[in-house]
C-alpha cells in the first residue's frame, strides 16, 4: 500500500525571512557560499559531540523535513562543499541553502554561551602568548575540529592543501568560531545569510 | 516634548541613546514606548575603554552604525565591505579595520566626535583620532547592541538593518590585485633581464647555406674546355710540381708496391693505401708537359732519392695506421711496412716491378672501365725508379700523355665536369689523404663527426671544401682543411667550372681518424 506523498511540498514559511538578492537570478548556488555553510556546520559538530543529531532534530522542530529528510539527504547537502573527499556535482538549491542556514544559527544560538567562553579563553591565550593547550575545552575543540576536518576534506584539493599544518586548522577553527558568533545576534542568520552572497551578485 | 533615554547593554558595551519624541506622546497612547525619532546624543561605552567618551551627534552614530553593520559582513564573508564608504570620498567619522586576525581596531576621527558632544568632560578636542582594539567578543557585543537598535522600531525607526551583498566589481580585495600582478610583473621583469642580456651579445652572421657543388657544376659547365685551360695554366705550374714531386716520390716509393699490387689485385677496392695520392700529380704532370717532360722528369728523378730514404720511412708510417679503418682491403696495408724498412733495396725492386706491372695492370682497368689511371701509376713508377730504362718513360709518358686527358674527360664528359673514373680517383683520394695528414699538425678530437665534401683537382690541389654537417661548419678551422686548399676558389666562377674536378667525402671521425674516399664512391 502506497503513501502518496505531496508533489510539490509548499515551502516553510520561515525561510521567506531569508530575502534572495534581487539580482542573482536562480544561479547556481556560490562555491565558496556552500563551502561556508559546510565548515560552520562542522564548527557546530566539533563544538558539540551529538552535533550532527542535533541538526537533525532541530530540522524537525524548524518543520525543514521536506528539506532535509535524513541523515544522507543532509550528507549528500554537505557534500556540495568543493572541499569535500565525495564532492556532489549537483550544486544547492536555495531552499536547501536557506534551510541549512537556518538550522545553523538556531543551533549557534543555542551555543552562545559556550562560544563566548571558547573565544575569550583563546583570546586571553593569546595574549599572554600561551599555547592552546593551557585551556582544556579549547585544545578538545580544536582537536575534534582538525579531526572532523581532515576525515572528511579532500587533501588534495588546494583549498584543503592550504590547511595542511595544526596551526592553520586551529586559525581557520578560531576564524569560523568567531563567524559562528556573529551568526548568533539578533539579526545574525540575514547577516550571515546576506554575507553568502557577498563577491557573487 | 519628552527627553527619551534608550540603552542597549551588552557585557562588552553599552549603547546609550538620548533623543526627542515628535509626537506629544503621552496623550495618545501612554502605555506604548514613545518614539524616539529626534536623535541628540549617542554615545558607546566599552568595557575596559578608559578614554575619552565616545559619543556624538546623529552623524556620529549614523556613521557608526553602519561601520559596525558592513564590518560584522566583512567578517562573515571575508570580503571588504569599506568600499562604500570610500566612494563617497570623505573619510568616515567611524571606521573599523581587521588588526590581526582576532582584533579589530575601531577608529573615531575627533573633530566630528565633540561637535555634538554634550558632555562636558571632553572640552579639549583631541587631535588624533581615537583608536581602540576590540576582541573578536567585544565586536560582536558592538555588532549585537547596534543590532538590537535597528530591531528596535520605536527608537529612530528611520534607521533600520540594511544588509546587501558586495557586488562582484568590488569583491577583489587589494590583495587579490597583487597576487595576480605577480605572475604578470615577473614575467616582464625576465623579459627585460633577457633582453638586457641579449643586447649584449654579438648579433649571430647568418650563413646562407651553400648550394651542393654538383648539380652547379652540371648546370655551367662545359666539359672539353678544360683541357686546353688546364693545359695553359699548367706551364707556370712546374715549380710547384717540382715541389710536389718530391711528395709524389715518396708516395711514388712508398706507393708502387702498394699500387702494383693494389692495381692489379683488388680493382676498386685497391684505393685504399692512401699514400698514392701523389702519382697523379705527377702524371699529370707528364701527360700535359709531354714534349718538356723528358727534361723536368729527370731533374726529379735526382732530388727524389736522398730526399726519399728520409721522408719516405716517416711519412708511410703515419699514413698505415690510419689506413686500415678507412679501407676495406687488408691486404694492402702489409704493403707499406715491408716499403719502408728496406727503402734503399726496394728502389731498385720496386723499378723493376713496376715496369712489367703497368702492362698487366692497363689490360684489366682498361677492361673495366677507364684505362686513365692505369698509365699514371707507370708513370709515377717511371719517376720513381732511377735506373729503369728511359724506354720505359717515353713509352709511358706518351701513353699517358695521351690517354690521361682524355681519359679524364671521357670520364667527366659522362657527368658534368667531374671524375668519376675508379683509378684516377683512386690516386686522387691517396693524394688528397696524404696532404690533409701532412698539414695536420695534432691528433684533434671532436665531438662528433665531421663532414666535408671537398673538390680536387686533377693536378691534386684542392680547389673547394664545404661542410656537410654543423659540427663540420663549427669545428672547420681546427680541421687541416684551411690550411690545405690553396684557396676556397669558389665553384661558381666559370672559369674554376671548367676544369675537371674529383669530389672526396672527408670525415674526421670523433677519435680524430682521418678517412676520406670519393663522394660518390668507386664505380
Amino acid at each position: 500500500m502506497y503513501i502518496d506523498t505531496p508533489t510539490a511540498q509548499p515551502t516553510p514559511l520561515i525561510l521567506e525571512t531569508l530575502p534572495v538578492p534581487a539580482n542573482f537570478d536562480d544561479r547556481e548556488f556560490p562555491k565558496r557560499s556552500r563551502q561556508q555553510i559546510d565548515l560552520i556546520l562542522l564548527v557546530i559538530e566539533a563544538l558539540d559531540i551529538g552535533g550532527s543529531e542535533a541538526i537533525l532534530s532541530v530540522a524537525r522542530e524548524l518543520e525543514l523535513e521536506g528539506i532535509i529528510k535524513n541523515r544522507v539527504t543532509l550528507w549528500r547537502l554537505r557534500c556540495t562543499n568543493p572541499m569535500r573527499r565525495y564532492t556532489q556535482r549537483h550544486s544547492l538549491s536555495v531552499v536547501e541553502a536557506k534551510a541549512l542556514v537556518l538550522i545553523a544559527c538556531n543551533l549557534a544560538r543555542r551555543m552562545t554561551v559556550l562560544i563566548r567562553q571558547l573565544l575569550l579563553a583563546y583570546q586571553q591565550l593569546s595574549e599572554k602568548q600561551l599555547s592552546v593547550e593551557h585551556h582544556f575545552r579549547l585544545s578538545y575543540f580544536l582537536e575534534r575540529f582538525r579531526k572532523h576536518f581532515r576525515s572528511r576534506m579532500n587533501p588534495r584539493r588546494s583549498g584543503v592543501l592550504a590547511y595542511s599544518s595544526d596551526e592553520k586548522l586551529n586559525e581557520l577553527a578560531i576564524a569560523l568560531l568567531g563567524q559562528l558568533l556573529f551568526c548568533t545576534g539578533t539579526s545574525g542568520m540575514q547577516r550571515f545569510w546576506t554575507s553568502l552572497f557577498d563577491g557573487e551578485i | 516634548m519628552t527627553t527619551i533615554q534608550r540603552q542597549y547593554s551588552l557585557p562588552n558595551c553599552t549603547l546609550i541613546l538620548e533623543g526627542l519624541s515628535e509626537t506629544t506622546g503621552g496623550i495618545i497612547q501612554s502605555d506604548m514606548r514613545p518614539v524616539l525619532s529626534i536623535l541628540v546624543n549617542a554615545e558607546c561605552r566599552l568595557a575596559g575603554y578608559t578614554g575619552p567618551s565616545l559619543s556624538g551627534g546623529r552623524d556620529f552614530f549614523e556613521s557608526l552604525v553602519t561601520a559596525v553593520s558592513s564590518y560584522a559582513q566583512e567578517i562573515l564573508s571575508g570580503l571588504p565591505h569599506q568600499h562604500q564608504h570610500l566612494e563617497n570620498g570623505h573619510v568616515p567619522l567611524v571606521q573599523l579595520r581587521r588588526n590581526g586576525q582576532n582584533l579589530h581596531r575601531l577608529i573615531i576621527q575627533p573633530h566630528n566626535l565633540n561637535a555634538f558632544s554634550h558632555s562636558a568632560s571632553t572640552p579639549t578636542t583631541p587631535t588624533n583620532p581615537i583608536a581602540i582594539d576590540l576582541s573578536t567578543v567585544q565586536l560582536f557585543d558592538l555588532v549585537e547592541a547596534v543590532d538590537q537598535f535597528f530591531a528596535d522600531s520605536q527608537t529612530l525607526p528611520s534607521l533600520g538593518l540594511k544588509l546587501a551583498p558586495v557586488e562582484k566589481r568590488f569583491a577583489k580585495s587589494d590583495e587579490d590585485l597583487v597576487k595576480q600582478a605577480a605572475p604578470a610583473a615577473l614575467g616582464l621583469s625576465s623579459l627585460a633581464l633577457a633582453a638586457i642580456a641579449l643586447f649584449f651579445a654579438p648579433i649571430p652572421e647568418v650563413q646562407r647555406p651553400r648550394e651542393p657543388l654538383p648539380q652547379e657544376n652540371s648546370g655551367v659547365v662545359s666539359p672539353n674546355s678544360t683541357i686546353p685551360g688546364q693545359s695553359t695554366t699548367e706551364p707556370p705550374l712546374p715549380p710547384t710540381t717540382t715541389n710536389t714531386t718530391p711528395q709524389s716520390n715518396l708516395g711514388g716509393q712508398t706507393t708502387t708496391p702498394v699500387t702494383s699490387s693494389t692495381t692489379e689485385v683488388p680493382a676498386n677496392s685497391a684505393a685504399t693505401p692512401l699514400a698514392t695520392q701523389v702519382p697523379p700529380t705527377t702524371t699529370s704532370n707528364l701527360g700535359t708537359q709531354t714534349p718538356p717532360v723528358a727534361t723536368p722528369t729527370p731533374e726529379a728523378v735526382p732530388t727524389i732519392p736522398p730526399n726519399s730514404p728520409v721522408a719516405v720511412q716517416s711519412t708511410p708510417a703515419p699514413v698505415a695506421p690510419t689506413v686500415p679503418p678507412t679501407d676495406s682491403t687488408v691486404a694492402v696495408q702489409p704493403t707499406p711496412a715491408p716499403v719502408s724498412t728496406p727503402t734503399p733495396p726496394t728502389d731498385s725492386t720496386v723499378a723493376v716491378q713496376p715496369t712489367p706491372a703497368p702492362e698487366t695492370s692497363t689490360a684489366p682497368n682498361s677492361v673495366v672501365q677507364t684505362p686513365v689511371a692505369v698509365p699514371t701509376i707507370p708513370s709515377t713508377e717511371s719517376n720513381v725508379g732511377l735506373q729503369t730504362p728511359a724506354t720505359t718513360l717515353p713509352t709511358s709518358t706518351p701513353s699517358t700523355s695521351g690517354t690521361q686527358t682524355p681519359l679524364i674527360t671521357g670520364a667527366t664528359l659522362g657527368r658534368n665536369n667531374e671524375i668519376v673514373d675508379a683509378a684516377s680517383l683512386k690516386i686522387l683520394n691517396r693524394n688528397l689523404y696524404r696532404q690533409l695528414q701532412q698539414s695536420r699538425t695534432e691528433i684533434t678530437k671532436f665531438p662528433e663527426e665531421l663532414v666535408y665534401r671537398v673538390a680536387m683537382r686533377p693536378d691534386g690541389t684542392v680547389i673547394n671544401y664545404e661542410p656537410r654537417n654543423q659540427p663540420a661548419q663549427e669545428y672547420l678551422n681546427q680541421t687541416p682543411l684551411p690550411n690545405v686548399g690553396v684557396a676556397n676558389v669558389p665553384t661558381d666562377s666559370t672559369s674554376v667550372n671548367q676544369q675537371p674536378v674529383a669530389y672526396f667525402k672527408v670525415v674526421f671521425t670523433p677519435k680524430g681518424v682521418l678517412q676520406v674516399s670519393p663522394w660518390r664512391g668507386y664505380q
